[in-house]
């Protein structure tokens, strides 16, 4: 299988726009993790948010060019990390054939739910209802797409947490297949009132700042933000002249089929998309220098991929931690945002500490990294596990 | 180009009394109030109380698809689950989003929210058969199934899998009806429909009915830009236009965007038959589905549906099908079909 | 009490979504989870709701609930000792 070179990374997260402000604040170890402020919840105090700091204006203040996007926070979040990822690389002819995979978990909905209830009213007529399609999770993959020139190949994934780790999966396929050259993969979702709920009434968000892998976890804070890689051939290399950043070495995706919401106590899914994620490198569990871990900190997630960590990598176990203590749960921008860290971590060789951590689980005693490391880093392992059993691995390896 | 996907059994629940015959031979269900309404199934013969607890309108009629997909099929167990939706089980969206607001962000039931995610019919999928796989959910409106198919392509051109159930599945509520008409969907002659339909392809010929041989995905193209690509698709693949003995069209009297199946229309040879659907299932994200459903089961019939007769041709066959479906100008795909001999 | 059991249940299989049980097909003792009735944390959250919209009991530990909820009777109990409504 031929590879599958990262030579562009973009991101946005409640640690700030652009990957140096986020490798800033990883380094410090200082979480963005504070009360809402642009939400419009009545939960915005009660649980803390990985909000990205800025209003939607302020966020399209700094969009250096904007013709197409509607006014959305979505639209702006994906279109600033978009527009980083390009930064890296150098402009292509038009023989190389590229394509954009977004991944969303609820489209605009930010952008719509306080204006819903006027919407659905027959005799409510505006003159211009242009931005209630963004209620579609396609509207805002094809406006940026049509911003940044990739309307040749599109499509937005939604498999809830685990969706741009699919993104970058599928995009991965149609560069080794032939179907594209290049192609942008990546996520995006902004805080609405009804994830926030929705998580609320699954009684699994944290009051204080979430503690993964700690026995006294008590469930995930959310975030928001967006994340893409742009991910190129060897042939699309040779045209566009770009230095890869690291290399998309493995991918798996597995269905446990255990329950709509939780995952096995053993963690079956997450132990067949990891082992199968790293076999498909062509690597051993042994080779793996750095697990980026999904650690949600909700009592079932970290449980099960605790237990299937232990069964994989059995007493040798390596470094491993969950950033969401810096971003929150970015739910559809997750896989994304983690991947950029773990690319983060490869071009510098270090890794970024779990944040508080005091008791390891009994069941599992796994402890994860608490300080800033500087270590050799090889391989690096990122998982994304979600709603209805769905698990996805990724690993990414060191360009030499 | 893609590798070939091969088509062993599909099924498809739509307005039409087409679910328990497989097939269309029914007199047509007609629309009411410019939307054509699912024909719901007796969920009682496929669950008990318990299971039935957890799946709004729009999961058990895809759960439903499903499950006689692979029964016909005479699989327990796809490598893969693959779907496509557009707007997935709105019902639950905004019952959501209503419990929201009448309970004041207060404690909310939470099965809506969970049904509300796209990919919650995968997992219910998974669920009920027991199928550890690769899973995941397109949703980008027109091209929603098509991703879903290519994706499983791929999979089998890098022998990740040999077989998966590919399906779609949508729904249309009264709030979204009202969503859409201020949006203008229904201003110049379409109407609303419903549709779930589920696929089991694989990657051997073996048993099969029809092959995708080819799979086309343009984004707001112009006009000539469609000409080109049925061309370059026929060419790719040795064909004339006298080849074709079918060609479906998704056409739904929208008097804004219908000139575009012209374009293949002006094309055709008094061979081919053309045919259409959607005066029968009427327009939504994933029609498309209906489309290769039907393409499907008339393949395996040997027989065409009268319903969907446009115009007759002379071809006595079907070999060759080529089915051209655009969402509002937006999503175009077509597909390029070969009866499995 | 028994009366009230009856209501119980039948409010339990409207929050459930239990379409087409009879209250009778309960078991005043069975235990509601796992063996018994086979209800799971989904269902548990759904009672939660139950317990807050028609009692004004706010559980916010949802392992709380499961202890509340083990049977109908211990349930119907509980509400009687903590209803607010």
């Amino acid at each position: 299988m031929s590879s599958v070179f990262i030579t562009g990374i973009g991101i946005v997260s409640a640690l700030g726009i652009g990957v140096e402000a986020q490798r800033e604040k990883l380094v410090a170890g200082k979480s963005g993790l504070k009360s809402a402020v642009f939400l419009n919840s009545i939960h915005s105090n009660t649980f803390p948010f990985g909000e990205v700091p800025y209003s939607t204006e302020q966020l399209f203040s700094l969009i250096p060019v904007n013709t197409k996007l509607q006014q959305s926070r979505l639209q702006a979040l994906a279109a600033l990390a978009l527009a980083e990822c390009f930064t890296y690389c150098s402009p292509v002819g038009t023989s190389i054939r590229q394509g954009l995979v977004n991944a969303t978990t609820v489209g605009g909905m930010t952008d719509i739910e306080d204006r819903y209830f006027e919407l659905i009213l027959p005799e409510n007529q505006e003159a211009n209802t242009d931005w209630a399609s963004g209620l579609d999770c396609a509207t805002g993959t094809e406006h940026l797409a049509r911003q940044f020139g990739l309307t040749d190949f599109m499509t937005t994934v939604s498999t809830a947490c685990s969706s741009s780790a699919n993104a970058i999966q599928y995009g991965a396929r149609l560069l080794q297949q032939g179907i594209l050259d290049r192609v942008v993969c990546g996520g995006v979702d902004s805080l609405t009132r009804f994830t926030v709920n929705g998580f609320n009434s699954l009684k699994n968000l944290d009051k204080e700042a979430c503690k993964p892998f700690d026995a006294n976890r008590n469930g995930l804070n959310l975030g928001e933000g967006a994340a893409y890689l742009l991910l190129e051939t060897e042939a699309s290399l040779q045209q566009s002249g770009n230095r890869p950043l690291a290399v998309l070495s493995g991918y798996a995706n597995f269905n446990e089929a255990f329950h709509p919401t939780a995952p096995s106590p053993e963690g079956l899914g997450a132990f067949e998309a990891m082992k199968r994620a790293i076999e498909k490198a062509g690597l051993l569990p042994a080779d793996i220098s750095y697990i980026n871990a999904h650690g949600t900190a909700t009592l079932n997630n970290d449980e099960s991929e605790g237990q299937a960590i232990r069964r994989l990598f059995g007493e040798h176990v390596p470094p491993f931690s969950s950033t969401k203590v810096y971003t929150g749960h970015t739910l559809a921008a997750a896989g994304a945002i983690e991947a950029v860290f773990s690319i983060l971590s490869l071009q510098h060789q270090e890794i970024y500490p779990g944040l508080p951590f005091h008791t390891p689980m009994p069941t599992i005693n796994l402890v994860p990294v608490k300080d800033f490391r500087q270590l050799q880093l090889k391989h690096i392992l990122s998982n994304s596990f979600g709603f209805g059993g769905n698990n996805a691995s990724l690993v990414f390896s060191n360009y030499d | 180009m893609i590798n070939p996907l091969y088509i062993k059994s599909a099924r498809a629940i739509t307005a039409q009394d087409c679910f328990n015959s497989n097939d269309l031979s029914q007199a047509s269900r007609p629309c009411t109030g410019n939307r054509f309404v699912y024909v719901e199934p007796d969920y009682s013969r496929y669950f008990t109380i318990m299971q039935l607890r957890r799946m709004s309108r729009l999961t058990r009629i895809g759960l439903v698809a499903a499950i006689e997909c692979l029964k016909d099929a005479g699989i327990a167990k796809p490598e893969a689950i693959l779907t496509g939706t557009g707007k997935g089980s709105l019902n639950d969206t905004e019952k959501f989003m209503h419990a929201i607001r009448s309970f004041q962000e207060g404690t909310l039931n939470p099965s809506p929210f969970i049904q509300s995610t796209y990919n919650a019919l995968n997992g219910l999928i998974g669920l009920h058969h027991q199928v550890n796989s690769y899973n995941t959910t397109y949703v980008h409106s027109g091209f929603s199934l098509e991703h879903a198919l290519l994706d499983a392509a791929l999979l089998m051109g890098d022998n990740t899998i040999r077989n998966a159930l590919i399906g779609s599945f949508e729904e249309m509520t009264d709030e979204h009806y009202i969503i859409k008409e201020k949006l203008g969907f229904w201003k110049s002659g379409a109407v609303s429909g419903e549709g779930s339909f589920f696929f089991f392809a694989q990657q051997d010929k073996t048993g099969a009915v029809l092959a995708i041989e080819d799979l086309q995905l343009l984004f707001e193209p112009d006009q000539q830009k469609i000409r080109n690509a049925v061309h370059a698709l026929l060419a790719a693949h040795q064909l004339q236009w006298q080849d074709i003995d079918v060609y479906i069209s998704g056409r739904n009297k929208d008097t804004r965007y219908d000139s575009y199946y012209d374009l293949v229309s002006e094309q055709l040879t008094p061979a081919t038959t053309e045919l259409q659907f959607k005066q029968l299932t009427g327009e939504f994200d994933t029609a498309s589905g209906f489309g290769l459903w039907a393409a499907t089961r008339m393949v395996e019939t040997g027989q065409l549906f009268p319903a969907l007769v446009l115009k007759k041709g002379t071809s006595t066959r079907i070999k060759h099908l080529l089915f051209y479906n655009q969402y509002y100008s937006k999503q175009h795909v077509l597909y390029l079909l070969k009866a499995v001999e | 009490m028994e009366d009230f059991k009856r209501l119980l249940k039948l409010q339990i299989i409207e929050a459930l979504n239990l379409q087409g049980m009879q209250p009778e097909e309960i078991d005043d003792n069975a235990p509601l989870f796992g063996e018994g009735l086979g209800l799971d944390s989904i269902d548990s959250l759904e009672m939660i709701v139950l317990m807050e919209r028609n009692y004004g009991i706010k559980i916010e530990d949802p392992r709380e609930g499961r202890k509340i909820f083990e049977s109908v009777s211990t349930m119907a109990e509980y509400i009687q000792a903590n209803r607010k409504k």
